[in-house]
C-alpha cells in the first residue's frame, strides 16, 4: 500500500504532521503569552533573510533557510535584551526588528534582480517539496518542543498567566522566554517551507485558536490544538492532491474553517 | 516577636516624582496590620518593594531578615494582588491554577508536583469552599470566587506571611465581607497578614494594627485603642 503513495507524498505527509505537532504546541503560548503577531513578525524577519541568503548565493553557496533561521534566532536574543536592558516591550521590539528585516529583504531583492522569481516559492512553500532533511528537523524540533512542554509547561502557563507571580515564585521568567522565542524562530522558518511565508503564522496560530474556543484547562488546549492542526494538514494535502489546488492555502483555509465552525458552535 | 517585615528609612521615586521619604514600619509575627492610604500615595509601589519588585533609592527593606531582592524562601510568602489581568477565556481550571502556587516552595530549574502537593491543593479548596469549582475555568467564577481562588494559590504553599494588594478592589459588599471573615481566620490560625487598602472603614473592623500612608507612615496604632475622635481624624486624612 505504502509503495502506492510518491515518495514526495511521504515526505508531505510526514513533514506536514510534524511541523503540524510542533507548531501547534508553539502556537498554544504564542495565545496564551497573547504574542499573536509574533509568528507574522518572524515571518517578516525570515523573509529578510532569505533575501540576504538569496543574495548571497550569487557569491557564495548559501542555504536562504540557514540565513533566515541565523536571522530569527538573532531577532529573538535581540527582543530579550531590548526588554531586560532597555525595557522595551516585546511586541515593539519585533515591530522595529521585523520592519528592518522586511526593509533590508526589500531592498536585496531591488539589487539582485535575478532571484527575483526565486522569492514567489519563499512567499508561498511547497509542502509537495519538502525534502527528507526537512522531515527529520521537523520531527526532531516536533520531540524538543514536546519534551520542553513536559519539562516546562507548568512554568511557561504561570509566567504567561502572571508574570510577576512567577517571578515571585522563583521561576526564570527571561530565560524562558528567551528558549520560547528561539523556539518560535525556528518554527516559523520551518513553517514556511509548508505554507509560505505569507501565511506561515495562520498555520502556527489557527489551531490553537480554535482549540482555545473549545478547551477547559491547559492540557486540553494542547491536545486539542495539536488534534486541529494534524487534522488541518490531513484535510489540506488530500484536498490538495484531488482539487490540484496549493496545499498551504488549503491547510490554512480548512484552520479557518475549523475556527468559524467552533465559534459558531460557541455562540450558541 | 520576630519581625516578618521591615522598612527603615526608605525612600522611593519614579524619576522626579517623589513617592515615599524616610518609611519607617515593622510587622511582627502573628499581627493582623492594615495599611491604608489615599488614591496614588504610593500604597503598591510600597507592596512590590516589600516583594523585591522594585528597590529602594535610599534605606533598607527586610524580609523575614532578608533583602527581599536576595530573598529565597518564597514558600513563606504569599501574595495576593489587587486585580490579575488575564482573558477570561484563558485555559485554566481552578486546581491547575492552585497547584501552581507549589513552585515556590520547588528548588531547581526542573519542577514536578509531588503527591503532598495535590493534596494540599485540595485541602486549600475545601478550606475555602471552593471544592465544588475545582474543575472551572477560572475565568468562568464570579469576581468574589476568582478573588478567593487566588487567595487560595496563595495559601497553597503553607505561608507564614500573606501580602494582600487591595484584595476585594473589585467585590461586592458580601463578597467582600466573606474575604475579610477568611483572612481574620486564617490570621486565628498563626498566620500574619498586611492588608493594603484604600477603604478604612472595612480594615477597621477586621485589622489589629492600622498604618496610615502618605509619603511615609503618619499614624501607626492598635485599632483597639482607637477612639471615635482618631477614627474620625483618620477618615479625613484619606
Amino acid at each position: 500500500m505504502i509503495e502506492l503513495i510518491p515518495e514526495f507524498l511521504i515526505r508531505a505527509i510526514l513533514g506536514g504532521f510534524f511541523v503540524a505537532l510542533a507548531s501547534s504546541l508553539v502556537g498554544v503560548f504564542l495565545i496564551l503569552r497573547r504574542m499573536v503577531l509574533f509568528g507574522d513578525g518572524f515571518s517578516h524577519i525570515a523573509f529578510g533573510g532569505i533575501a540576504l541568503g538569496l543574495f548571497l548565493s550569487a557569491i557564495f553557496e548559501f542555504d536562504p533557510y540557514s540565513i533566515a533561521v541565523l536571522f530569527s534566532l538573532l531577532a529573538a536574543f535581540s527582543i530579550v535584551i531590548l526588554k531586560e536592558k532597555f525595557q522595551i516591550k516585546n511586541d515593539i521590539a519585533l515591530g522595529v526588528l521585523f520592519s528592518f528585516a522586511l526593509s533590508l529583504g526589500i531592498i536585496l531583492i531591488s539589487l539582485g534582480g535575478g532571484f527575483y522569481s526565486d522569492i514567489h516559492s519563499y512567499l508561498f512553500g511547497n509542502i509537495l517539496l519538502l525534502d527528507w532533511s526537512d522531515v527529520i528537523l521537523a520531527a526532531i524540533l516536533a520531540l524538543v518542543l514536546s519534551v520542553l512542554i513536559y519539562l516546562f509547561g507548568k512554568q511557561l502557563v504561570f509566567a504567561s498567566f502572571d508574570e510577576v507571580g512567577a517571578k515571585i515564585a522563583g521561576i526564570p521568567t527571561s530565560k524562558l522566554n528567551l528558549i520560547f522565542l528561539c523556539l518560535s524562530a525556528i518554527l516559523v522558518v520551518l513553517s514556511i517551507r509548508i505554507v509560505g511565508v505569507l501565511l506561515a503564522s495562520s498555520f502556527i496560530i489557527l489551531p490553537p485558536a480554535t482549540a482555545l474556543l473549545v478547551a477547559k484547562n491547559f492540557n486540553s488546549m494542547i491536545f486539542y490544538s495539536t488534534v486541529f492542526a494534524l487534522l488541518a494538514v490531513a484535510v489540506g494535502l488530500v484536498l490538495s492532491y484531488y482539487f490540484d489546488i496549493a496545499a498551504g492555502g488549503a491547510i490554512v483555509l480548512f484552520s479557518i474553517a475549523l475556527f468559524l465552525f467552533f465559534s459558531f458552535l460557541k455562540k450558541n | 516577636m520576630n519581625k516578618v517585615l521591615e522598612f527603615k528609612n526608605v525612600e522611593f521615586s519614579y524619576g522626579q516624582k517623589e513617592v515615599f521619604n524616610s518609611v519607617n514600619f515593622s510587622i511582627f509575627e502573628g499581627e493582623f496590620v492594615a495599611l491604608v492610604g489615599h488614591n496614588g500615595a504610593g500604597k503598591s509601589t510600597l507592596a512590590k518593594l516589600s516583594l523585591g519588585l522594585l528597590r529602594p533609592q535610599k534605606g533598607s527593606v527586610f524580609l523575614f531578615s532578608y533583602d527581599p531582592t536576595k530573598f529565597s524562601q518564597w514558600q513563606k510568602v504569599g501574595y495576593v494582588p489587587q486585580t490579575k489581568e488575564f482573558e477570561l477565556d484563558f485555559p485554566i481550571s481552578v486546581f491547575e491554577l492552585v497547584l501552581l502556587g507549589n513552585l515556590k516552595s520547588k528548588k531547581g530549574f526542573f519542577k514536578f508536583y509531588s503527591k503532598e502537593d495535590v493534596e494540599r491543593a485540595n485541602n486549600v479548596l475545601k478550606m475555602l469552599n471552593l471544592e465544588k469549582f475545582k474543575d472551572n475555568k477560572v475565568g468562568e467564577l464570579s469576581g468574589g470566587q476568582r478573588q478567593k481562588v487566588f487567595l487560595a494559590q496563595a495559601l497553597v504553599s503553607n505561608p507564614q506571611f500573606l501580602i494582600l494588594d487591595e484584595p476585594t478592589a473589585n467585590l461586592d459588599f458580601s463578597s467582600e465581607n466573606l474575604f475579610y471573615e477568611t483572612l481574620l481566620k486564617l490570621n486565628k490560625n498563626k498566620i500574619t497578614i498586611f492588608l493594603i487598602s484604600h477603604d478604612i472603614g472595612q480594615v477597621l473592623n477586621y485589622a489589629s494594627r492600622i498604618l496610615v500612608l502618605n509619603k511615609k507612615i503618619i499614624f501607626d496604632k492598635s485599632t483597639a485603642e482607637l477612639s471615635k475622635e482618631q477614627i474620625l481624624s483618620l477618615v479625613e486624612k484619606i
